[in-house]
């Protein structure tokens, strides 16, 4: 009960792999290494879903190895009967043979049967397995769909264990172990040498050839000619032979099916998992490239924006004086010296009125204020579409020669990540455009709002009863004297000491030096005010330099750069998953396999 | 067409029983030539080195043509017995069969034999260079069989002189040709292609193996001498299959065997280098027999056993010269061979020098550049060094007078400057503003050039375009527009208008003298009329304004200026100047546009040279280097040599 439980709990992780997998799969991708992996895994997964639909039905067992090394003889000597041809000239098995039980049901494997010869023989070796015996892969140069390899391409993706025959002449041959490493992945391996009459016993140093990449647990030194000798005589094959029949009934039987089934569909997907994984790594560095480009070049349009506005600021000081004025007549209410700088300010906000008519910067605008700047940057982009052409408006920052820049260098690092093309070629000159419009609005918005708070601050400081005092009472002198004067005039003089009222000659004189007066304090103040002002604006330039904006000028590509290094996580988390199942139901087994 | 030719030569080569000493008389007339030859070439390798082909080294005829030829045709004849075949069959075995005793190590392991093992005659050494022999091996004495087993990278090839060898043969014995080392594969066919006699060494196994197939079709078209000697043979058993096996093989290859033998499979009797090897008699195109039914066709006539000499007897009874001059020959013509040779390796050039054509046309294009729409020089700084260039010509009074105007303006003009820059104005500066324009024209430049680049990269071969990716990566391309933008904002461009105002202004002054004379002699009368002028302004309040008038005039050369200059010059010049005067205003237009025009080509061709320093550099150069190769000198002399050697061979063949 536990095992079958174990298996169902398998089976549930390698259907939930496989989910995740063709979901992964069928997502598109703009990377070219991301979609080539995909496209791998697509072709894994119509591979191996035969796999998993027969995974209960007998092993298929198929021969491999070089032109006459005795894969035919080694079947025969195996069903004790003279099936396929085993002959002296090279190569004899041109049509691959299948050897199955009456009762196996052939038609659910899927093979190509129409150029197959198959036999059905009753016997308990094939009660478990169906053996094939292969077409070699050397002889042939210069593959055509009639020659033996192509015949062994088609059939190596249904079989489950192969059989490697090898001989003391053959096991180093560089197209046999060439073609091997190729059939070997999703596959068991048992590993026999042939000609044990004639030949030497070189199985030490196969082995030490194959460990390399293999996991070799057993080799096998077999007399075909004399195993079949003892077939016929109705004799149990001994020796070597006699291991190697053992070694299929007890690892290749109906218990061990799903077992090696198993194995290698987790060993098929892990190699190629591990594949695609590789090819996103591999690329790594170059995407990583490209986005160190990307934020450099974000980095670069912040500080040039923010060096331009710093200019700008510092020559529009007539405008921090109004803003700075209003700022601190709002906050002092009416008493009479912010009454005189009110009425100072409100006769200069004319001024400034009409210099906003004729503004040439964003940076004033910024300056003009949050509500009004906006309001005025939104009508000037909607007319920079209007007269795209018009070129070398004093913008904040991003001229076209630097954008098309920009455009350069990306492009080339986008070409050496392998990011598909047409995402870049889409995005045009005016797309790219409308994005640093976009890049200096958001600018200009988080620019106009520090300012606010850095006049609020500036006011706030000046603010401050003592100021405002030492400024109210001080100014109250000359006012205060004068009033003085006039009203002893009036209810003294006149009344009592009947004096002739003051005159004109007082009174304009009076009203002469107080509008001097008045002038005078508003000059002190606002000198006052300016003091400093360069350092703030340098301060807040810095600040400014050193934001990190929402978006840069490829917001496309950046979030690309994001999915690839999603993808590549999310196969390192397959990966890793894969390894666990395949580590979690591992068993010992005598069944050589590639290593991974 | 290998068979075409082995048949040929065979024929050729019975002709030449009679006569052969003449013509390999007359092969070494060659000799001559294809050292020429083999020179020439390898100085067309290092000029078409921009090329990137695959080097010469390791394309089959030259291989032939430094292995075989050149040590081989002003030699003795001689002959070099090579065993040769796949891993672990036995050649080794074989070849101790040949020396007669354990020269060469045999293993049961595969791969064994790493390096080849030479067996020379007494005295060989003293006559011969060996080194030069075998150019492709490190040549070591052999103090014992074990040593052609060291797994050492470097090519050695072990001799030794024994009494048995026979005078003129080396024997050979080679590392395997399809083993999962492919340096023995390499050691194997230079053994090869030094070769004339090959000891084909195959097993029931291996006669079919693509590896071996394809390495002794190699041997067929250089036309070697072959002995085949089938090695493990179960004998009485297998007597019907060799014939089956040696028509697949010699089909397959086109290899055509002088002897066949049999080795019977008996490991002990190899050890004890005591293998009975059977002559069998074979001639090409025998049928293939199925195994069991009566073989008519087959002439397998069982020779009895024949004792072991027979294999190094054989050897000692081939026709030497014979076979000396054919597989010579073979290679020559291999080497001679339009599809397989020289030729081929010219075609192959010429090629690629085509491609490289085509692709430095692209570069070399100037409409590259003259397609983006180039800003105008400022006329302002053209206008400003005219004048200035005027007044260091005027004459003395004159420029006395408007000297002192210009002072005096001078002066009203940097004070007003002065208070309009407080007043926060910023003066224009009509440099920056054209530096700043031409910059964005030059990135539209590059914007196109790089789109051009990108369109090649698709177009052409894979080595330019590797080339011009590592130009079309990010990192070169910031690197390009930092070291550009820098050599442009250095750029000095009152200099080069300076310049170019200079030269106008002379050629005005030479090529058309009337009408400079009349510009003299307007200046000199405003010279006259100025201080009236002056005055005339004083009087309207306007000090200074008479200044800006002047400069208004002189940088736009409105109507105004000159015509009321025109008024008063026609007086003192006459009707005469009348006409000229209707053609200033033209005359000063057509100026302008001269410099525009040689400014812009001038700043074009500035582009051009520093694309090509900051960027194409050596691309550049290697294109146009490799677009000229096939018509290089070089390139003529092989292909007139090559003529030369295959007008001789005609020549030798038709008489």
């Amino acid at each position: 009960m536990t095992t079958e439980l174990a298996q169902l709990e398998l089976l549930a992780h390698i259907d939930d792999l496989v989910s995740q997998l063709s979901a992964w799969s069928e997502q598109a991708s703009s990377w070219d290494p991301a979609q080539h992996g995909k496209s791998l895994v697509r072709r894994l997964l119509k591979r191996i879903e035969p796999l998993r639909a027969r995974v209960e039905a007998p092993l298929v067992v198929a021969t491999f190895g070089g032109t006459g090394v005795g894969k035919s003889s080694l079947v025969n000597a195996l069903v004790g009967e003279e099936i396929s041809t085993a002959g002296r000239q090279r190569p004899t098995t041109t049509q691959p043979i299948v050897l199955a039980h009456p009762q196996t049901d052939l038609s659910a494997y899927d093979l190509p049967l129409g150029e197959l010869r198959v036999v059905t023989r009753d016997i308990p070796l094939l009660r478990d397995i169906v053996l094939i015996d292969c077409p070699d892969p050397d002889t042939t140069e210069g593959e055509s769909v009639e020659s033996n390899l192509a015949r062994l391409h088609r059939l190596l993706p249904f079989c489950d264990v192969l059989l490697y025959v090898s001989t003391q002449q053959k096991y180093r041959s560089a197209r046999v172990t060439d073609e091997l490493l190729q059939a070997a992945s999703g596959c068991r391996l048992v590993f026999v040498q042939t000609h044990a009459d004639l030949d030497e016993d070189i199985r030490d140093d196969w082995r030490t050839q194959l460990s390399a990449r293999y996991s070799v647990s057993d080799l096998f030194f077999v007399d075909s000619r004399r195993a079949m000798q003892e077939q016929q005589s109705g004799v149990r094959p001994t020796g070597e032979f006699g291991r190697l029949i053992d070694l299929l009934f007890r690892e290749l039987s109906a218990a061990q099916r799903v077992r090696i089934r198993r194995a290698n569909l987790l060993g098929l997907v892990h190699e190629v998992v591990q594949r695609a994984r590789d090819a996103l790594v591999e690329n790594s560095a170059t995407v990583e490239k490209l986005n160190t480009a990307l934020s450099e070049q974000r980095h670069r349009s912040t500080e040039r924006m923010a060096s331009r506005l710093q200019d700008e600021l510092l020559v529009s000081r007539g405008l921090w004086e109004q803003r700075l004025l209003g700022q601190i007549t709002q906050l002092w209410g009416y008493s009479p010296f912010a009454s005189v700088l009110r009425l100072w300010h409100s006769q200069a906000s004319l001024l400034a009125s009409y210099t906003l008519m004729r503004a040439k910067s964003t940076a004033q605008m910024a300056l003009v204020g949050l509500v009004h700047g906006s309001r005025w940057l939104t009508s000037r982009s909607q007319a920079s579409e209007a007269d795209r052409r018009l070129e070398g408006i004093a913008t904040l920052g991003l001229n076209d020669a630097e954008l098309r820049e920009a455009q350069l260098i990306i492009s080339g690092h986008v070409h050496a990540a392998k990011l598909q093309r047409p995402l870049l070629a889409d995005q045009s000159f005016d797309q790219l455009r409308q994005a640093a419009t976009t890049v200096q609005d958001e600018f200009l918005t988080d620019a106009a709002r520090r300012i606010d708070d850095l006049i609020l601050a500036i006011a706030t400081r000046h603010s401050y009863w003592f100021t405002r005092f030492r400024y109210e009472l001080l100014f109250a002198i000359l006012p205060g004297f004068l009033l003085y004067r006039a009203g002893r005039n009036f209810f003294y003089d006149t009344f009592w000491l009947n004096k002739p009222h003051l005159d004109a000659n007082f009174y304009i004189p009076a009203a002469l030096f107080l509008v001097l007066w008045a002038a005078l304090f508003v000059m002190a103040f606002t000198r006052r005010l300016r003091s400093g002002l360069t350092r703030h604006i340098r301060e807040l330039a810095q600040q400014l330099a050193a934001v990190k904006m929402g978006a840069g000028l490829f917001p496309e590509i950046e979030h690309q750069c994001l999915e690839y290094s999603q993808e590549r996580d999310r196969l390192e988390a397959l990966l890793i998953k894969i390894e666990g199942i395949r580590d979690q139901y591992a068993g010992a087994s005598e069944l050589g396999a590639v290593k991974s | 067409m290998s068979d075409g030719s082995s048949n040929a030569l065979a024929t050729a080569g019975s002709r030449l029983d009679s006569g052969s000493a003449a013509s390999v008389g007359a092969l070494r007339q060659m000799g001559q030539r294809i050292r020429q030859l083999s020179e020439s070439l390898v100085r067309l390798e290092s000029a078409a080195r921009p090329l990137q082909l695959p080097p010469l080294d390791g394309r089959e005829w030259f291989d032939l043509l430094q292995r075989k030829l050149l040590p081989q045709l002003n030699d003795d004849a001689y002959l070099i017995v090579a065993v040769v075949g796949g891993t672990n069959i036995g050649k080794s075995v074989v070849f101790n069969h040949i020396a007669g005793f354990r020269a060469s190590a045999s293993s049961p392991l595969a791969s064994g034999t790493k390096h080849p093992v030479a067996l020379i005659p007494q005295g060989f050494d003293e006559s011969h260079d060996l080194s030069a022999i075998f150019p492709s091996f490190e040549l070591r004495p052999w103090s014992s069989g074990d040593e052609a087993l060291l797994d050492i990278p470097a090519h050695c090839m072990f001799w030794r002189s024994h009494d048995r060898v026979p005078s003129n043969l080396v024997i050979l014995d080679t590392p395997d040709v399809d083993s999962d080392a492919p340096v023995n594969w390499q050691r194997a066919d230079a053994v090869r292609q030094a070769a004339d006699v090959l000891v084909a060494v195959l097993t029931q196994q291996k006669y079919n193996d693509a590896a071996v197939k394809q390495f002794f079709r190699k041997a067929a078209m250089e036309d070697k001498a072959a002995i085949i000697v089938f090695n493990q043979v179960e004998l009485p058993d297998d007597e019907e299959y060799w014939p089956i096996w040696l028509n697949t093989f010699c089909r397959e290859t086109g290899l055509n065997p002088e002897y066949v033998y049999l080795a019977p499979n008996n490991r002990k009797a190899a050890e004890a280098i005591a293998l009975e090897f059977e002559e069998r008699i074979w001639k090409p195109g025998d049928a293939p027999q199925l195994p069991g039914a009566s073989r008519p066709g087959s002439i397998a006539i069982p020779n009895g056993t024949t004792s072991r000499v027979s294999l190094a007897s054989a050897l000692s009874q081939m026709h030497f010269a014979e076979i000396k001059l054919r597989t010579l020959r073979g290679s020559l013509q291999f080497v001679l061979n339009p599809d397989t040779g020289v030729q081929a390796y010219l075609n192959e050039i010429q090629a690629r020098s085509r491609q490289f054509h085509e692709a430095a046309g692209v570069f070399l294009r100037r409409s590259m550049v003259q397609h983006a729409d180039w800003p105008v020089p400022p006329n302002s700084l053209l206008v400003n060094e005219m004048w200035a260039w005027w007044s260091d010509h005027r004459e003395a009074w004159t420029a006395g007078v408007h000297g002192f105007y210009s002072r005096i303006s001078g002066v009203l003009r940097n004070g007003v400057q002065a208070v309009r820059i407080r007043l926060g104005y910023v003066p224009a500066d009509a440099i920056a503003e054209y530096r700043e324009r031409e910059w964005d024209a030059i990135v539209r430049v590059l914007q196109q050039l790089y789109e051009q680049l990108q369109i090649i990269t698709k177009l052409n071969n894979p080595l330019l375009t590797e080339r011009l990716e590592s130009l079309l990566s990010g990192t070169t391309c910031e690197g390009l527009l930092s070291r550009l933008h820098a050599d442009h904002e250095r750029f000095d461009f009152h200099t080069l208008v300076h310049e170019l105002v200079t030269g106008e202004m002379e050629w005005l002054r030479t090529e058309r003298q009337p009408l400079f004379e009349l510009l003299r002699k307007f200046d000199g009368a405003t010279a006259v009329f100025r201080p009236v002028i002056t005055i005339g302004f004083a009087l309207g309040g306007g000090i200074g304004a008479e200044h800006f008038l002047m400069d208004a005039a002189t940088q736009t050369l409105t109507h105004l200026a000159v015509d009321s200059t025109v008024a008063v010059a026609t007086t003192a010049a006459g009707e005469a100047a009348v006409d000229a005067t209707a053609g200033l205003m033209g005359q000063a237009k057509a100026s302008l546009l001269r410099l525009h025009q040689k400014f812009k080509q001038r700043r074009e061709v500035w582009l051009l040279e520093q694309i090509r320093h900051h960027f194409l550099g050596d691309l550049l150069t290697d294109l146009e280097a490799g677009a000229t190769i096939s018509r290089s000198a070089t390139c003529q002399d092989v292909t007139r040599l090559l003529n030369e050697l295959v007008n001789q061979i005609k020549q030798q063949e038709t008489p």
